[in-house]
Parts: structure tokens; C-alpha cells; sequence
């Protein structure tokens, strides 16, 4: 925590902005990258999301109140410009969120950059039936196994609910595998 | 949850192997994000909390004021520089209210007619009475202390001549009484003034 303090402060002084920006990319780019990646399935706009994630940080660095912890207010970013992206995509080509993903799952077997295996896909094909926000619990309690108080503050929704919300996703998921 | 948990409610999830590596990045991409990052951070000019730029512009001002001209240019192409509307029913209305303005005008041109044909000799005749006066007499005599009987009592003696003739040419919309202008002469008094003058040189003056 006083590291983080410490950076913080080194963030919003101009002088040892940049060194401090790369310290904070160097920390943080792979969990966020990983978020980012199962939500928008494809690398090139995991990508795509990544950056202007990074390059949102910079530009509010000055505005965050450090009343959260700063994992917390990034991956909240991540998360925003995650969805935002994906309501775009689907935007762009006239169909709904989850016919998009529907279809973006369905082109992960074909995908040069993706190696898992029959089940895995299954389960992500899963994954996508679920409502939206229960997709983002479901993906940060088992594959990120992050804790629920982060969790509650990253999404903003109390302990009780997304422990409600998980188990849910879990019996979903579970009915699911066993229908195929 | 924990591993025990999970299998006792979702028992094929549990056997699931928890790969991250299902999905997969090009090589190296994690070393090199952090330099494309930053380059695009200084490309965009992100202002830091110095900045000397105090002027703002609205959000994407800059991506959207190309649409924005456009389409004002080519709806004043299709509907013309005039976008003004005009009231609901102003066409039918409009022949009616000229009218209207019409009789307006000509009833205050009607009372008009009236007043002067009354009152313009009376104060002609009343102008010509206080001169008079105030010529022949030390005491001050405003136009107030005149009646209209007084007025046409001296017209009536004569003190007062008035040129029914110049009235008439002053005010060409009055219409005068006949009376005015006509003459008590007999036939007689005709023929001798005929008689005494020169016609050749009255006509030859006229």
C-alpha cells in the first residue's frame, strides 16, 4: 500500500511522470491485458483495448482520489473500455452483445492465436450465455481468483451479491457442460 | 469457494484444468507494449497537469465538425438560405388583413375630410381677426377671448375678407357649399359690367 501511495505521487508529478508510467505498465499489463482478453476474445482488439486503457490512466491519473486502491480503479477502466469496445463492435455490424459473442466464440477454434482445448471451448461457449455482468464475475473469481472485496470494488456491486451472482453462474455453466 | 466446494456443486467444472494459456499472445508482445504505449500517449499530446492550453474545444469536436458542415450544406442546397417558417395559416390570412388596414386608414382619412372642412376657415378667418386687432388696438386680445359668433359677426361686416378662392385652392379635399362660391348678381348687373370692360383685354389677360 505505501508502495502504491508512493507511486501515485510519482504519477502525478510531471517531472517523474514517464518513469513512473512505465513502472505502472510494467506492474500491471499482463492481469489487465488477460481481463481485457476474455472479454473481447481477440487479440488484436485486446490489444487495441489495452492501450487506450493505459493511455485513459495517464490522462486521469491527477483525478484519482486514491480512496480505492489504484489495481482497482485501472482494472474499473479496463473493464469500462472492455464493454465499451464490444457494444461498439456490435454496433458497427448491427447485431446485439451476445450474438457478437456468440459469433466470436465461434470463430476461437479458427483463431491462430488460440490453443485450448474441446472443453475449454465448450466452456467458454458457456460463459457467453450468461448475463453480462455475471460473465465479469464468473471470469474474475475462477479464472483470475480474485478476491470478493476487490471485486465489489472494482464492479461495484456488495460482497453478498456477487457471491450470489457466482454460484449462479457456476450452476448455469454446470447444466450447461452436462447438455452437451 | 474452494476447489472442494466447487466440485460438489459443479462437479464437470471442477475437472475443467484452469488454462490461461488457451489464449495466446504473438511473441514478445508483452515486452514491446509498453514503448508502443508510451509513444502513443506522447502522439496524442496528452496535456499533463502544466499545460498551457487553456482553450477547450467540446468533446470530439474535431471528429464530428466535418459531418456537421456537410449536412448544413447540403440542406441549405436542397431547401435554400430561407429557414425561416412562417406562422401556421399566415397565407390565408393575409388578404384579410390587408383589408383590415385598408378601412383603417381610410376611416382616419374620412375624419380627417371632416375636420378640416369645418374648422379650417374658422381658424383661417380667427388668424386674420387677431391681426387685425392687434393692429388697431393697444389692448392684447388672445384668440381665447374670440367667440365663434364674434368671428362671423366681423366676417358678416366685412372686417374680415375672406378668399373663398384661396381656401379652396389650399385645401383641394374640402368640399365647400355651393353658397361660398357663388355670387348674388341679377342679370342686369351682368350685362353692365360686360358693357364697361374691356372683354378683348380681360380675356387677352387670361
Amino acid at each position: 500500500m505505501e508502495d502504491e501511495k508512493i507511486l501515485v505521487t510519482k504519477l502525478k508529478n510531471p517531472e517523474t511522470q514517464e518513469q513512473a508510467f512505465r513502472e505502472l505498465m510494467s506492474l500491471y499489463k499482463e492481469r489487465l491485458y488477460w481481463h481485457i482478453r476474455k472479454i473481447v476474445y481477440v487479440h488484436d482488439d485486446a490489444d487495441d483495448v489495452l492501450q487506450n486503457t493505459f493511455i485513459k490512466i495517464f490522462k486521469n491519473i491527477n483525478s484519482f482520489q486514491e480512496n480505492s486502491k489504484l489495481y482497482s480503479w485501472m482494472y474499473r477502466i479496463a473493464t469500462n473500455e472492455s464493454i465499451t469496445f464490444i457494444n461498439k463492435k456490435a454496433s458497427k455490424h448491427n447485431v446485439d452483445i451476445s450474438e457478437l459473442q456468440y459469433k466470436m466464440v465461434d470463430d476461437l477454434q479458427n483463431d491462430e492465436h488460440y490453443s485450448g482445448d474441446q472443453i475449454q471451448l465448450i466452456l467458454q461457449k458457456a460463459i457467453v450465455t450468461l448475463p453480462h455482468k455475471q460473465q465479469l464475475v464468473f471470469n474474475m473469481k475462477y479464472f483470475d481468483e480474485m478476491k470478493y472485496a476487490d471485486m465489489s470494488e472494482i464492479l461495484g456491486t456488495s460482497v453478498g451479491a456477487l457471491k450470489a451472482s457466482y454460484f449462479h453462474a457456476i450452476k448455469k455453466i454446470e447444466e450447461f457442460l452436462k447438455s452437451y | 469457494m474452494n476447489k472442494n466446494d466447487l466440485h460438489k456443486i459443479a462437479p464437470l467444472l471442477s475437472i475443467i484444468p484452469l488454462n490461461k494459456t488457451q489464449f495466446e499472445v504473438p511473441k514478445k508482445y508483452f515486452e514491446t507494449i509498453e514503448d508502443a504505449i508510451l509513444a502513443k500517449t506522447m502522439a496524442e499530446n496528452i496535456p499533463s497537469s502544466h499545460s498551457k492550453n487553456t482553450f477547450k474545444t467540446p468533446h470530439n469536436y474535431f471528429d464530428s465538425i466535418e459531418s456537421i458542415v456537410i449536412s448544413k450544406l447540403k440542406s441549405e442546397s436542397i431547401h435554400g438560405n430561407n429557414n425561416k417558417a412562417v406562422p401556421d395559416n399566415y397565407f390565408d390570412s393575409i388578404e384579410d388583413n390587408v383589408f383590415n388596414k385598408l378601412k383603417s386608414s381610410s376611416k382616419g382619412n374620412f375624419i380627417k375630410v371632416q375636420f378640416l372642412k369645418y374648422v379650417a376657415p374658422l381658424a383661417i378667418a380667427a388668424s386674420l381677426l387677431l391681426v387685425f386687432l392687434l393692429n388697431n388696438n393697444t389692448n392684447s386680445v388672445t384668440f381665447d377671448s374670440l367667440t365663434f359668433t364674434e368671428i362671423e359677426n366681423l366676417i358678416n361686416e366685412g372686417s374680415i375678407d375672406i378668399d373663398e378662392f384661396n381656401i379652396s385652392a389650399l385645401y383641394s379635399e374640402v368640399e365647400f357649399d355651393n353658397e361660398i362660391n357663388s355670387t348674388l348678381l341679377s342679370d342686369d348687373e351682368v350685362l353692365d359690367y360686360l358693357y364697361e370692360e374691356d372683354l378683348d383685354e380681360i380675356i387677352y389677360d387670361n
